[in-house]
């Protein structure tokens, strides 16, 4: 074999060398990027999975949180209304038959307002602007204390997911305003900022203090529940000055 | 000077020269046909310079040759460093972070500095074979090149292009082996001329191939556009 004949063997092997090296190379970047594409779906789907699960604990503490407030009607209203329906019927004057009649009226519509709240499905028919004034609304009936509510925004637009977050994250912040803070005043505030919507609640109680941690996870919870929307939940507290929960919203 | 000689520029202009020209003339017809937004797009005017720029110098040295006269400067200014830059300038419009296209601004930088020190210098004369260029300009691309493979495995931005059909991906892998394979033979191109020059005409087939090859893609990315436009069929993904 000449040398011109071996140096051509030698470069055509050297090129078939090379080609392959950049084949494998090329091959070895393909899967890298398709290992990659693989754990990313999975961890899409596992915080999918996460989203929704935490969607599902929403709904039930919602049905929940609904149950436990037609059991407190139940009782303290319409039975309330059913006694005095009962005293008034077996009464034979005619006023009091009439005066019956108007309070049986009245039960029959607590009735129907009580049995539609049953269905989870009014949370997408409610707007924001309802909830806040019916949660106030039920607050201020019972005497606890004064409520007050601003909305500087018309037609709050949100997604069904957001509203159950909002609406579940808005009863336990009222929640653990009556159970703790035992409030002369609670405002609940709508407005808009630069990073979106805001919904500040306020109430004028005992406060605590910020710096001891907490046993529970229920700030946790809220501030985790605010995340799976894209939002924020900020707390701020001072002994003897009342607390200030700030919700943010994003655009 | 001889006098000029068509036939003998016709005799030496090949395969390699008419197919550079007709992919040129492709991606020219299959830029006009884009939308001006689609006209925006970095990637796509530079790759419509290539594909321009290598036919006229190739046909420039053929040219020149034809006429006996030295071509080396052609291949020196317009693939050296012309070509060069562009190349790394197309690496630069894929690329996603911003310190990494600022650092492939700062390669071109460099590479301009450190050839112009070397030809005012006279350690490189513009006329010569120019492995030194080579050698430089092969270091700067294949850099900028690494830096897309690192964020095309390391950022989230990449999961969900599909690398079969990405023009990015295969612009960097073209661009990799295109100066990978050419740098031995450019480096040694003089020797080999000198001493073997049977191996020379042999191994010379590699660079010009591989440059068909990606002049291809090039045409392939721009041309793709306006078919997706029409037909609803996306080749490669630009």
């Amino acid at each position: 074999m000449s040398e011109q004949e071996s140096q051509f063997l030698l470069i055509l092997f050297g090129g078939i060398f090379f080609s392959l090296i950049m084949s494998f190379f090329v091959v070895a970047m393909v899967i890298l990027h398709r290992q990659r594409q693989v754990q990313n779906r999975q961890k899409l789907d596992q915080i999918k999975a996460e989203h929704e699960k935490t969607l599902l604990n929403i709904e039930n503490e919602i049905q929940q949180e609904t149950l436990s407030h037609i059991g407190r009607e139940l009782h303290d209203n319409i039975g309330q209304l059913l006694s005095l329906a009962k005293l008034n019927f077996g009464s034979v004057k005619p006023e009091k038959q009439s005066e019956g009649k108007v309070i049986l009226n009245q039960i029959i519509k607590e009735v129907r307002g009580l049995s539609k709240t049953l269905n989870i499905d009014w949370v997408e028919s409610i707007s924001l602007d309802d909830f806040f004034k019916q949660e106030l609304g039920k607050i201020h009936a019972t005497g606890f204390c004064e409520t007050s509510f601003e909305n500087s925004l018309e037609n709050i637009e949100l997604t069904k997911d957001q509203k159950l977050v909002l609406i579940r994250v808005t009863q336990e912040c009222l929640n653990n305003a009556i159970k703790h803070a035992s409030p002369d005043k609670i405002e609940v505030k709508i407005y808009q900022n630069g990073k979106g919507k805001v919904i500040r609640i306020i109430d004028d109680g005992k406060g605590f203090d910020q710096t001891v941690k907490s046993n529970g996870s229920g700030m946790t919870n809220l501030k985790k529940r605010m995340e799976t929307i894209g939002g924020e939940f900020q707390l701020t507290s001072f002994v003897g000055k009342g607390t200030e929960i700030k919700l943010q919203l994003p655009n | 000077m001889d006098q000029f000689n068509l036939d003998l520029f016709f005799e030496r202009v090949g395969y390699y020269q008419w197919l550079l020209v007709v992919f040129a003339i492709a991606g020219l017809i299959g830029y006009s046909l884009l939308s001006k937004e689609s006209k925006k797009k970095e990637s796509l005017n530079l790759s419509i310079g290539i594909l321009v720029l290598v036919p006229l110098y190739e046909i420039a040295a053929t040219l020149l040759s034809s006429l006996s006269i030295v071509n080396n400067w052609v291949y020196n200014v317009f693939s050296g460093h012309f070509t060069a830059i562009l190349f790394m300038l197309l690496i630069r419009s894929v690329l996603k972070k911003k310190s990494h296209r600022e650092l492939v601004n700062l390669f071109i930088g460099l590479f301009l500095i450190i050839s112009l020190i070397l030809h005012l210098s006279g350690f490189v004369h513009y006329n010569d074979s120019g492995e030194y260029i080579a050698f430089l300009n092969t270091i700067f691309v294949l850099f900028s090149c690494g830096l897309y493979f690192l964020e095309f495995i390391t950022m989230d931005e990449f999961l969900a292009v599909n690398p079969l059909r990405e023009f990015s991906f295969w612009a960097s892998t073209g661009t990799l082996f295109y100066f990978s394979s050419s740098f031995m033979i450019y480096i040694s191109m003089k020797y080999l001329y000198t001493n073997h020059l049977g191996i020379y005409f042999m191994v010379i087939e590699i660079p010009r191939n591989m440059t068909l090859l990606f002049n291809f893609l090039l045409c392939l990315a721009i041309v793709s556009l306006p078919i997706k436009e029409k037909f609803k069929l996306e080749i490669i993904h630009v």
